[in-house]
């Protein structure tokens, strides 16, 4: 029963972590396309994307969960639960890191080729 | 369900997965992706628009084949089927492959637009070397300085 109260605590933490991001990231990222008329067109795609690749990556990191062994099943407490939930959670921080960080190079890179326009 | 048959079904399960994650994908993305490939560029966008969908499924493909059932304790076939714990494992691992590889190719797509939308704000601009030489008076299909 702890078991699967750790995969549940698991999984409410990982979506935390992914709603906040895609949450603190949208505005800004919609503000950012507004620089100028020829990234706008790419606006909705690059939200939308960036929020698919977030969500990805934590399915990803949610489908790596381990849970306890038979042994450690048997005589787990909250706190086991809790550790456990924070020690998969690593994996889901690192995903959520590397993707936001690769996502972070491509708008640093398309504002670099696009950003210098000026409306006319 | 023997394990025999959990392997058949896990692998069927994997694959309608991963086939749902691509067209969930492609359909949320389809009205923004069209949206961004529009335009002056029709030709490259309909080359975009003809690509990105076979460019999930590769994606997602390559992440299905990335598992691999046979490791040192597990040689052969006998020795994969008579552990269900390791066919649990490598369910887990269809699933985190094809997610993390669908990922990274939603990641990459997004660079590959890059120049897309670059040589849609260039023509925008009638910014192409071409139509700069005729704005600059010189015209290089007729050797030099147009009078």
């Amino acid at each position: 029963m702890l078991s699967v109260l750790c995969f549940m605590l698991y999984a409410v933490l990982v979506s935390g972590v992914v709603a906040a991001l895609i949450g603190f990231a949208r505005k800004p990222m919609f503000e950012l396309f507004r620089a100028n008329a020829h990234m706008a067109p790419g606006a909705r795609f690059y939200v939308r994307a960036f929020t698919l690749v977030i969500a990805l990556g934590a399915v990803s990191a949610v489908a790596a969960y381990h849970g306890p062994c038979a042994e450690q099943a048997q005589d787990m407490t909250f706190w086991d639960c809790l550790w456990r939930a924070f020690d998969q959670l690593q994996h889901v921080l690192l995903v959520a890191c590397l993707f936001l960080l690769g996502y972070v190079l491509l708008v640093t890179f398309l504002f670099a080729v696009l950003g210098r326009y000026r409306d006319e | 369900m023997t394990n025999e048959h959990y392997l058949i079904v896990s692998h069927l399960a994997a694959a309608g997965l991963g086939l749902g994650a691509v067209l969930g994908t492609a359909a949320i993305l389809a009205g923004p992706h069209r949206e961004a490939t529009g335009g002056s560029l029709r030709r490259l966008g309909y080359l975009f628009r003809r690509v990105f969908r076979p460019w999930l499924v590769l994606a997602v493909a390559f992440g299905f084949v990335s598992v691999s059932y046979i490791d040192c304790d597990h040689g052969n076939y006998q020795a994969v089927v008579g552990d269900r714990d390791h066919l649990h494992e490598k369910s887990r691992e269809h699933v985190m492959w094809m997610a993390s590889s669908l990922a990274v190719a939603i990641l990459v797509y997004g660079f590959a637009m890059v120049p897309l939308l670059w040589a849609r704000a260039r023509k925008a601009r009638g910014a192409s070397p071409k139509t700069r030489l005729r704005a600059a008076g010189t015209d290089d299909r007729k050797g030099g300085l147009v009078p």
